[in-house]
């Protein structure tokens, strides 16, 4: 039996500015292996597509621009929609779940027993969590982006709503979206302080905050001074929201826009989403102060 | 029951505390009215129900009263406090955590106020294998483990919620000697509950006793047995009126009685003081007598730390 040398931090303190950050890295271990590995296979993925596009010049000289976009652009299309917003998802899922079993498990008697404050150890713990993921997912992004450079380089994506929501939807924004995931399941979790609940509370709460920012960007970018004149946006789908595949789906102010406004497009949406994702961590911060009675 | 003035040496004050485990539940602590001096080792002691864990709750600042208020040295009872440890009777741990892991998180969150030689010593860390996880452990190890983080917290309160139940019979043996030498090194306030009086009245000397929610006992042990007699005396129990008699049954031909005497005892009774045992099993056999709460010592204000 091999016992314990043990590795506290009187041992160690030099350097050691986050202490509390390596055991939060600890508790999120496992979950981000498993999200690890499946990014690896969603990256290897896009990284075998970005060498398919020289191939499909071809293939869409010997079908026809409209049937390539059935075959090819679709799906990469569909692909967007969920880097864009599956991870979001993820992220909620996970937040709930982690908070709500602090909760339901009492190990907040343990944690918050300790010299530390709820707003402190949770504060740690939510940002962490919001920068693993953020940092696993960034991958996924470059990547789509790069096979889009690539496609559209090689003129394979002619204009039409598929082409511009492939172009607009995926960069910084799906980022802000995995910060809002986070914050929509801190909250869920501290309101609900249950397992399944807070993780399931936490991901619709996304779900409904990612297509109304969706819908309603379409309205707060309309006349963004950064962007290019936007006509009429058509309405369509319920409430004026779209959906593909029960994903948020965006194509009533892209179609608008040129690939010139991908920037401030996706800069100034990522402020909104933002914006709304502090709002919430507001909240869970407000209702952990009635939880504890102090922060 | 006088309601305690607030005093800086104070450990724990606690005015018409009442705690519940939900909203609109009933009240598990009802009106609790109490004072603990710092520097006292307090035996908290109820049956099953009787609010002792909710009470322990409230004073770490895990749970919020329904009403009143308790206050830690002086200040509302709060989460993260770092004079206070609180060990609960479900014993909360990271499950996945190792042993060691376990006391480098609480010496993470406890830094500057966290005595590892302590910790390691509570929780006698060479007996685990450096890839024991905690689900792994047993129910004895596992107290272990979370006495040793509520231990190497350097705290004035120690909020103890049945320190030693899943321990055997030695490992009591050895953590009680620990935290008895731990107490002496540091005059710090101890609030320990059990089932165990003999184990309790050993080690204590301030006693709290509730019973259905309520303050039933409160006050130094010397001083509360000191305030009650076992009384045998012929005939009935007629002969008792002006004492407050707490409990009595017939014996022979006479009647035993524990009773909080009112005045010099006739010598022709049998009076002995008794024991903590005695004195806890009658307040705790009848509820209907009347409650007791000792103002606080002020020899212990001059032990506090």
């Amino acid at each position: 039996m091999s016992t314990i040398a043990l590795d506290t931090p009187e041992a160690r303190t030099t350097g050691e500015h986050w202490p509390l950050a390596r055991t939060v890295a600890r508790i999120y271990r496992r979950p981000a292996l498993v999200l690890l590995l499946a990014i690896t296979g969603i990256s290897a993925l896009l990284v075998y597509r970005y060498h398919g596009w020289a191939g499909d010049v071809a293939l869409r000289e010997r079908v026809g621009a409209y049937s390539f976009g059935f075959l090819r652009i679709n799906s990469f299309s569909t692909y967007g929609g969920r880097i864009a917003f599956l991870p979001a998802l993820f992220a909620a899922l996970l937040a709930g779940r982690a908070t709500g079993e602090e909760w339901q498990a009492r190990l907040t008697v343990l944690t918050l027993g300790q010299s530390i404050s709820p707003r402190r150890w949770f504060g740690v713990r939510w940002s962490m969590l919001a920068a693993l993921l953020t940092v696993l997912v960034l991958p996924l992004v470059v990547l789509y982006r790069l096979n889009v450079a690539r496609a559209d380089h090689l003129g394979l994506l002619s204009p039409g709503d598929q082409a511009q929501t492939i172009i607009l939807t995926v960069g910084p924004v799906t980022l802000a979206y995995v910060v809002l995931g986070v914050a929509a399941g801190a909250l869920a979790g501290t309101v609900l302080r249950n397992t399944w609940s807070g993780a399931l509370a936490g991901a619709a709460l996304t779900w409904v905050l990612t297509a109304l920012l969706v819908r309603s960007r379409a309205a707060l970018l309309l006349d963004f001074p950064a962007l290019s004149k936007v006509h009429g946006t058509a309405p369509g789908g319920f409430l004026g929201m779209q959906f593909y595949g029960l994903l948020p789906c965006d194509s009533l102010l892209q179609n608008s826009l040129s690939r010139a406004d991908y920037w401030p497009y996706q800069l100034a949406q990522s402020a909104v989403t933002l914006a709304v994702a502090a709002l919430l961590a507001l909240l869970a911060f407000r209702v952990l102060r009635r939880h504890t009675g102090n922060l | 029951m006088t309601s305690p003035s607030s005093s800086p040496e104070a450990a724990l004050t606690a005015r018409g505390l009442t705690g519940r485990h939900r909203r609109r539940g009933p009240d598990v602590l009802a009106d609790a009215t109490f004072q603990l001096p710092a520097g006292v080792i307090c035996a908290l002691v109820g049956p099953n129900g009787s609010g002792k864990s909710t009470l322990l709750e409230l004073a770490a600042g895990v749970q919020r009263p329904s009403a009143g208020t308790v206050e830690v040295f002086g200040q509302p009872a709060r989460t993260g406090h770092p004079r206070v440890a609180y060990l609960p009777q479900d014993r909360p741990l990271f499950r996945r955590f190792t042993v060691a892991e376990t006391l480098c998180f609480a010496a993470r969150a406890n830094r500057g106020n966290w005595d590892a030689g302590m910790a390691q010593q509570v929780a006698d860390i060479s007996r685990f294998d450096r890839r024991d996880q905690v689900r792994d452990l047993s129910g004895g190890e596992r107290t272990r483990v979370a006495l040793a983080v509520a231990l190497g917290k350097r705290a004035d309160l120690l909020l103890l919620d049945e320190p030693m139940a899943d321990l055997d019979v030695l490992a009591r043996q050895e953590l009680m000697g620990l935290l008895m030498a731990h107490v002496a090194d540091t005059g710090c306030t101890v609030v320990m509950s059990s089932h165990i009086i003999a184990e309790l009245a050993d080690a204590c000397d301030h006693l709290l006793v509730l019973h259905e929610g309520r303050v039933r006992l409160c006050g130094e042990i010397e001083e509360l047995t000191d305030a009650h007699a076992v009384v045998t005396l012929p005939g009935g129990t007629g002969q008792l009126a002006g004492h407050v008699v707490v409990e009595s049954r017939p014996a022979g031909r006479g009647t035993t009685a524990l009773i909080r005497p009112a005045a010099v005892l006739p010598a022709a009774w049998q009076a002995e003081r008794p024991s903590l045992e005695e004195l806890v099993l009658a307040h705790l056999g009848t509820p209907t007598a009347p409650a007791l709460a000792l103002p606080a010592d002020p020899r212990h204000q001059d032990t506090a730390a």
